[in-house]
């Protein structure tokens, strides 16, 4: 697989990061979370930067997801793991809406709500997340290529 | 007079709402801890300003569609919720309303998602009924708790830090607390058509508003019981929380040397000596006056808007809030 996009999605989400919170997401966790995700994108007709944002922003609500899978017990690490996990989310719907990611924002919020049903039941479904994003990604591709075959339509007509 | 019915408000279809949230989820099961743990928190009280100030918003614009405003406070207040039931982990409170907080009921893992279910049902339900988007964004955005928990991140990182700035302080209570009650104002007015010069005004005077409120919510650490707090007095100080009282009692070369001995192993008796020195001081009265200054600055803006009906639920706010109405 090709890992300059999970290098690319991971450094846009890198710099959208305020330093106050000093999250710094390493490479060898961008690749285990994101490798699943990144193929399904690299197979799609979607534009690379648009890619690498779709993908910046599943890594934003993964990691969220890992830092709130760690909440468990009262330790000294408790409190920062849960706010790294509620900043993360915040992250991901503000960069979403920067980049006018508004059907992901969408498409996504049924999810992510039913991961954390599951996961407060105690019976985890954590692979909703990917399942959510590949409707996603079937949709736009199917949006886009509609999109292309009108202005083909429409050119030809002229 | 409660401040809801000052405002003509009722709190019954308030709570109605906010319930509905969680009860019209089809993937919730009604009988499940969750759906028991957030109906039982909602009805466990709460003063509801945040929907309060969408609503008086809301009067500052042409169109009333009611069903969607309410629907907004009611989202506005889970929001708030769900930062509760996080922030009690965050500050490991067993209580919440006097009563055990969410994560006491559940253990901690079920709450941190019960609050974050919360937080994506809100998104959820805005993308669904949001057909525009403009409004989607903007209701989406105000939302959006970034700022809160950048405040957070400030708090942590400052935590017996007797450096703190004043401006510094001032940022993360805006973060923390008056941001997103300027937001509750101005969504309000946006979903009611408001133009942009009046909810931009509403934004300003929630934010001094909120300010005023959290020096207020500072200051009852010092005079409050422990009945009335729900936690022990001085809780602040004593998990290093440097708040304005405590800025001001820095200043004073004495009392400073003192204070700074406080950290996260300092005994009980020597923060209560600590308290009682800064009681004494006339800080408190300082914190207290620069808390009504900013009321008297949202209370000029309140003056602005006149030609309102609704500017009189501006001056019930800052009643409410203790200052001297027109």
């Amino acid at each position: 697989m090709n890992t300059s996009l999970i290098q690319n999605a991971s450094k846009l989400l890198q710099v959208q990061l305020a330093p106050e919170s000093g999250i710094a997401p390493d490479t060898a966790s961008s690749l285990c979370l994101l490798s699943d995700a990144a193929q399904m994108l690299e197979d799609s007709t979607l534009p690379p930067l648009r890619s690498a944002r779709i993908l910046a922003l599943y890594y934003a609500v993964r990691l969220a997801m890992q830092c709130h899978q760690a909440c468990k017990a009262p330790d000294s690490q408790l409190a920062r793991r849960l706010l790294d996990g509620d900043y993360l989310y915040s992250v991901y719907l503000d960069l979403a809406l920067k980049w006018e990611e508004f059907d992901l924002i969408a498409a996504l919020a049924p999810f992510i709500k039913k991961i954390q049903i599951k996961r407060a039941e105690g019976a985890p479904q954590d692979e909703l997340l990917l399942q959510g994003l590949s409707r996603f990604i079937r949709t736009a591709c199917k949006m886009l290529n509609d999109s292309a075959r009108q202005q083909t339509l429409a050119a030809e007509a002229i | 007079m409660k401040l809801n019915e000052a405002l003509q408000i009722p709190l019954t279809s308030i709570d109605r709402e906010i319930t509905n949230i969680v009860k019209h989820d089809p993937d919730v099961p009604r009988s499940s801890e969750l759906a028991g743990a957030i109906t039982g928190l909602i009805a466990s009280g709460g003063k509801r300003l945040r929907p309060l100030m969408v609503i008086v918003g809301s009067r500052f614009g042409p169109a009333s569609d009611k069903r969607k405003i309410w629907r907004l406070a009611a989202a506005a207040e889970f929001i708030h919720a769900a930062s509760l039931i996080h922030d009690d982990i965050l500050d490991d409170s067993p209580l919440r309303r006097g009563r055990p907080a969410t994560h006491t009921q559940t253990g901690i893992y079920p709450a941190v998602h019960i609050g974050s279910y919360m937080s994506a049902r809100v998104v959820e339900l805005i993308a669904e009924y949001s057909a525009d988007r403009k409004r989607y964004v903007f209701d989406l955005s105000s939302m959006a708790t970034s700022r809160l928990c950048i405040g957070e991140y400030q708090q942590l990182k400052h935590a017996f830090d007797y450096d703190l700035t004043l401006d510094q302080y001032l940022e993360k209570s805006r973060n923390k607390t008056s941001l997103l009650m300027a937001a509750c104002l101005r969504i309000g007015a946006q979903a009611a058509g408001a133009d942009e010069d009046i909810s931009g005004r509403l934004y300003e005077f929630g934010d001094k508003l909120g300010l005023s409120f959290q020096i207020r919510d500072d200051l009852l650490d010092f005079t409050g019981t422990e009945e009335q707090l729900g936690k022990p007095a001085g809780s602040d100080l004593r998990s290093g929380q440097v708040t304005l009282p405590v800025l001001f009692a820095l200043e004073d070369a004495k009392l400073a040397q003192r204070i700074r001995r406080v950290g996260p192993s300092t005994s009980s008796e020597e923060v209560d000596g600590v308290l009682a020195a800064i009681r004494s001081s006339g800080c408190l009265e300082r914190a207290e006056a620069y808390s009504l200054r900013l009321l008297e600055e949202a209370r000029r803006l309140a003056d602005g808007l006149e030609g309102f009906e609704a500017q009189r639920d501006l001056y019930t706010l800052l009643d409410y809030f203790g200052c001297r109405s027109k």
